[in-house]
């Protein structure tokens, strides 16, 4: 037998096992034993799993875990999504959600967090995959529909080949995969469209955004097709659906926990939320018909209330988290140890008496087993002592098991946030811990922005203050600092040393409220009280304002976080990152202290390729925010004022958002290369340069055939308000497609493209909007004519459409000609606006994007810009 | 041997001649009255057919002629069906009419500026041996080139003094031929609009087609007015020419098209807003549509019928 003696401490200093919220597909976290509770709700698993098929529907199960706090429903759930990562043939999705009020869309957003882009998509091509085998089926028959199934769900990225191969319409796969997503999400044609966007490479990240239950802008929802962002719970809970549903469908089976559901379902007097109940009714009735497993926790309290056909729902999945056998004790210890100490499967250096005064001391309660654990280990560790009866008494000494660090009952815990909320701009708060060993002072500041800051001093132990003048000594010792407010407490009331000490601090400051709790983690509940505590003022991120009056950009904020937020909480902003200077763009937030103003949070620094980036910002804590959609932060070291004076006094460029539609003359080999290249020219340089927020729309027209033989083909819309990145990849497949019906020589579709263009700009859109076209010929007139140019079969007015398009607010036509301007049809003159006319070959791009309004200058800016700041929410 | 009422071709180079014979095949054959054309030599057979071809199935215009082109074709009438038993005591018979028709190039009746090297002399033979001409007058032409007036008044002095000179000129001193005046390319949206201006455009109820159509009783004065747009102005001298050589009785005017106007492909209407039946293309015009001839036949049939009658 290898006995080892732990390295470190291997109990949780709270007691309680904590759980990321996050896809747990690695199967590692802390340890579980296989208590009761384990191995009934694992028991309702193992059926689920044994009984998933996938074709199949109506093959969930849905389970009830509850039991008071400490009694081990997270640890059963821990040892349950182990054991399912570790199932032996398709690893099942999780899900874990620890509900932590009535915000059930808030809960929804942070279990749509655990699973990421890429994932979301190929869940979704699986999902298509799977209805295109059945499209298969129909077509080749049942057994080539199997085939097709299994091998799209093997390789879903084969979706649009296979479609191709067995000449499957990708129409009717859509309109199965519609009549599913109604069985699936009711008449929520939102998530349809979000889920077929998600497939487009362009849409994709506002698709997943908008799934995820994020904010997107009023450009992406108008393009997905939503109609806004998920926040209604019955949108969330029609998500949940459709995410288990895209799982098992695709082939793997899908968990979601939802813990802590008496948050969710109790009010603050304990009255049922309905709205909240009817939510967990539905996903208790749905989910297991989308062939998922939903796994409730909650404590005693909610499960008395929950309405009895709710309850009735559940069967025998009801798994309830009693008070733990000493056996089990033993196996809670073993499994932790274990963790720390692997060779070693005894509970070394735990003696009997000491598990048996853990159990009874304990009261058979699991959190406050592991509670007197982490004490007992501590007093033992340093001695590496083996722990008996007496170790864990002394652990207990001056208490019952109950009051140690129970942060939900009053005292040091609880006081402290309220103490801390005191704490103004600028003012210090000393917390003075005497304990068994020392005394230990920490310092808690709040700066300026409202953010409380920690420090802490080494212990001083009590043989180094014994002299003459012990009491002095305990005060200089504890240094609290003059004008600062203090805190004192005894963690171990009754020790001599730690009970004269905080009398003589006592005395120093009488004012100073005191605290006398055996066992207190006073570093932990400091440090917990900074990272909990909610925001005092309202976090912005430092933009620059382009259409700020006066025509100078000032500097504006982007609303991320009211005030009181907490931590965790997740916001979104978009914005347009220019071309920066060697150090990057700089992104800052500021805390708004009404009349005082803006104070810096922090500032860091990324270098990005200029473009549009949608930023999410999540509040790890009060002065901390994490960015994500954008890489490569770093620290700021330039001052506030280096930066700031940086911003230009003018901005050189337009920053407003921009529709350039090209539309380009595609007959003919060699003019068509010509012309597709310069406007990749075009494109490039709107792409890489110093413009707002620009969406791009390509247009191809030949000619119209005249021919009995050859229909006559509208013009090809290739693209509409993308991405300059996007467009210039649909210009790049453009160039090995053959070109275009010629049409007659003397004329092309110019006025069939006007007129996709009027039919396409609507008028909402009130954006600037530049049409350039590029080619050679003029347009067909609408009716006979004498010039012998034969009217557009569509009676297409290219002079009415031009007109219409003129009299449009904030529209500007350009013109790139094949020909110089002496020999041009003057037509073309009119399709520049008049002014804005090129000769093909020889241009200079920039100047001409320039009398178009397009500036692309070589300004360089410090600060994402906005063109308008969105208000507050 | 049948009586041969000649029948010249004359008119400015590009000014329809060779397209209006082309398109005469296409025109009898979408009569219902049965008239038809029977070639009578084998080198004219060729031609026809290839002429007839070239403009109603390839949808190409016929290459203008270089040289005289001598056709000998005879028009047949086939008694109406049924019209051997009925209404008549003695049996019909159909009608042939024999007749020679000499397609001159346009460059051959130069004259004032145009001093080309053209056989004149074979010219005024040709002239002076028919019996029936058909004039072309393209007012397009006469819009960019204005030169019809040039092509036209020297041959006609130098005719008249021929046939004064072979004693051939009548007592009454006209010059004896009859003459049917076209103008041509009414299909061209230049002539259209101006007929249309000028309110001449009428539509037979009976044509299923619904294609407007300038009427005989007006066709004279569509002539005199569309001579008035003119690049040199001496268009306006050109019915003044015809005036003073012809017998107004054997002068006919009409206004045609060979190749007629472009039809509504779904409907087979006339479309006002879309009627050219020409597509330009990179080698010249093609046909865009069927060909429709208008007042193609009818020119032939009253000269050839006014020339029977005077023999």
């Amino acid at each position: 037998m290898n006995v080892v003696y732990p390295e470190r401490n291997p109990f949780p200093p709270q007691g309680t096992a904590s759980m990321e919220e996050r896809v747990l597909d690695d199967g590692t976290g802390a340890p579980t034993a296989s208590l009761p509770s384990v191995e009934r709700l694992w028991s309702v698993a193992e059926r689920y799993l044994s009984g998933f098929e996938p074709g199949t529907r109506g093959r969930g199960q849905v389970v009830f875990l509850h039991g008071d706090h400490g009694s081990g429903k997270t640890h059963a759930i821990r040892f349950l999504l182990r054991r399912l990562a570790e199932n032996p043939g398709e690893t099942p999705y999780r899900f874990y959600v620890k509900l932590q009020d009535g915000d059930f869309p808030s809960g929804y957003r942070r279990l749509m967090s655990q699973i990421d882009r890429p994932m979301l998509r190929e869940l979704s091509l699986r999902f298509l995959g799977t209805i295109a085998g059945a499209e298969t089926g129909r077509v080749y028959g049942e057994q080539a529909g199997a085939v097709a199934a299994s091998v799209l769900r093997a390789d879903p990225d084969r979706f649009y080949s296979m479609l191709r191969d067995l000449q499957v319409e990708l129409g009717s796969v859509l309109q199965a995969q519609a009549r599913e997503l109604a069985q699936i999400a009711g008449a929520q044609e939102d998530f349809q469209r979000a889920l077929t966007s998600l497939l487009d490479p362009v849409l994709e990240e506002a698709a997943y955004d908008w799934l995820a239950g994020r904010e997107i802008g009023a450009v992406d929802a108008r393009r997905l097709g939503v109609s806004g962002p998920i926040i209604d719970p019955e949108l969330c809970r029609y998500g949940i659906q459709l995410l288990v549903a895209l799982c098992t469908r695709g082939g793997r089976p899908a968990v979601v926990i939802l813990d802590q559901c008496e948050r969710l379902v109790l009010g603050e007097n304990g009255h049922v939320r309905s709205g909240n109940e009817g939510l967990l009714q539905s996903l208790v009735e749905r989910l297991p018909q989308e062939n998922g497993m939903l796994v409730l926790a909650g404590n005693e309290q909610v499960w008395e209330r929950l309405p009895r056909d709710l309850k009735q729902r559940f069967g025998g999945n009801v798994v309830g988290s009693s008070a733990v056998t000493l056996e089990q004790t033993t196996e809670l210890l073993s499994a932790y140890l274990r963790a720390v100490s692997p060779a070693d499967d005894t509970v070394h250096p735990f003696l009997v008496s000491g598990v048996r005064a853990l159990h009874t001391l304990g009261g058979g309660n699991a959190r406050r087993i592991l509670q007197l654990s982490w004490l007992a280990f501590e007093l033992a560790a340093p001695d590496r002592a083996l722990i008996s009866r007496a170790t864990v008494e002394r652990a207990l000494r001056g208490g019952e098991p109950s009051r140690i660090a129970d942060t939900e009952r009053p005292g040091f815990g609880h006081a402290l946030p309220d103490v801390l909320a005191e704490l103004g701009e600028g003012a210090r708060l000393a917390v003075v811990e005497v304990a068994v060993d020392g005394i230990t002072g920490y310092e808690l500041l709040r700066d300026e922005a409202g953010t409380p800051h920690c420090r802490r001093s080494p212990v001083v132990r009590w043989n180094e203050l014994a002299g003459e003048d012990p009491d002095g000594a305990a005060v200089r010792a504890a240094g609290l600092p003059a004008g600062a407010d203090a805190l004192f407490v005894s963690s171990f009331p009754g020790d001599p040393a730690a009970d004269r000490a905080l009398e003589a601090l006592r005395a120093e400051r009488s004012e100073a409220p005191w605290f006398a709790e055996p066992g207190v983690l006073v570093d932990a509940l400091v440090r917990q009280a900074v990272l909990a505590e909610p925001l005092r003022w309202p976090y912005e991120l430092v933009v620059l304002r382009a259409d700020a009056p006066g025509g100078s950009p000032e500097l504006a904020g982007i609303p991320l976080f009211a005030a009181g937020t907490r931590r965790g909480a997740l916001a979104s902003a978009t914005v347009y990152c220019p071309p920066s200077d060697g150090q990057g763009t700089v992104f800052a937030l500021v805390a708004w202290r009404e009349a005082a103003g803006p104070r810096l949070v922090t500032a860091r620094s990324a270098k990005l390729p200029p473009g549009r980036y949608e930023i999410t910002a999540e509040l790890e804590r009060a002065g901390r925010v994490r960015l994500t959609g954008v890489t490569g932060l770093s620290e700021e070291e330039r001052t506030w004022q280096e930066i700031v004076a940086l911003v230009p006094a003018r901005l050189d460029s337009v920053w407003e958002p921009v529709h350039v539609i090209c539309a380009i003359e595609a007959g003919g080999e060699l003019e068509r290369v010509v012309r597709l290249y310069r406007i990749r020219q075009v494109l490039t340089i709107l792409a890489e340069g110093t413009l707002g927020q620009i969406e791009v729309s390509l247009i191809v027209y030949g000619g119209h055939s005249y021919s009995r033989h050859t229909p006559d083909a509208p013009v090809d819309v290739v693209a509409w308000r993308v991405l300059p990145e996007s467009a210039l990849r649909s210009l790049g497949e453009l160039v090995h497609r053959k070109p275009l019906e010629s049409g007659i020589p003397d004329a092309a579709q110019v006025e069939d493209m006007l007129a996709a263009v009027v039919q396409r700009l609507r008028a909402a859109d009130t954006e600037r909007t530049v049409l350039l076209t590029v080619g050679d010929r003029p347009p067909h007139p609408p009716r006979v004519h004498a010039s012998h140019t034969l009217p557009c079969p569509r009676r297409h007015d290219w002079e009415a459409l031009l007109g219409e398009l003129g009299r449009r607010p904030g529209l500007t036509l350009g013109a790139i000609c094949d020909r110089p301007v002496e020999q041009a049809d003057p037509v073309w003159f009119r399709l520049g606006g008049g002014r804005a006319f090129a000769h093909l070959e020889d241009m200079d791009v920039r100047q001409f994007l320039a009398g178009l309004g397009l500036d692309v200058s070589a300004q360089r800016i410090p600060f994402p810009i906005v063109s308008e700041v969105p208000r507050a929410t | 041997m049948p009586p041969d009422h000649g029948i010249a071709m004359w008119g400015a180079p590009g000014s329809g001649k060779t397209t209006f014979l082309s398109a005469l095949n296409v025109a009898l054959l979408r009569r219902s009255d049965g008239l038809r054309l029977v070639e009578t030599d084998a080198p004219s057979s060729d031609s026809l057919a290839e002429l007839t071809a070239t403009l109603a199935v390839e949808g190409e215009f016929p290459s203008a002629s270089a040289t005289e082109e001598i056709y000998r074709w005879v028009l047949v009438e086939p008694v109406p069906a049924g019209g051997l038993w009925r209404f008549r005591r003695k049996p019909a018979r159909s009608t042939s009419i024999h007749f020679r028709l000499v397609d001159l190039p346009g460059e051959s009746f130069a004259g004032g500026a145009h001093e080309a090297a053209s056989p004149r002399e074979e010219v005024i033979d040709t002239l002076e041996q028919a019996k029936g001409i058909i004039f072309c007058y393209d007012p397009i032409r006469e819009h960019d080139d204005g030169d019809t007036f040039g092509y036209l008044h020297e041959v006609l002095i130098r005719l008249s003094r021929r046939m004064l000179a072979d004693d051939r000129l009548p007592a009454d001193g006209w010059l004896p031929h009859y003459v049917a005046v076209c103008v041509t390319k009414f299909d061209d949206v230049r002539v259209t609009e101006t007929a249309a201006r000028l309110n001449m455009l009428s539509v037979d109820p009976d044509d299923p087609h619904g294609v407007p159509r300038v009427r005989d009783d007006n066709a004279a004065d569509l002539f005199e007015r569309i001579t008035e747009i003119s690049a040199s102005g001496n268009g306006r001298m050109v019915p003044t020419v015809f005036n003073r050589y012809f017998h107004p009785d054997r002068v006919r005017y009409f206004v045609t098209s060979s190749i007629g106007f472009y039809l509504d492909q779904a409907r087979g209407t006339f479309d006002p807003e879309d009627f050219q039946n020409i597509v330009p293309g990179d080698q010249g015009f093609r046909i865009r549509g069927q060909v429709y001839p208008i007042n193609v036949a009818e020119p032939f049939i009253w000269l050839i019928k006014m020339t029977q009658r005077a023999t």
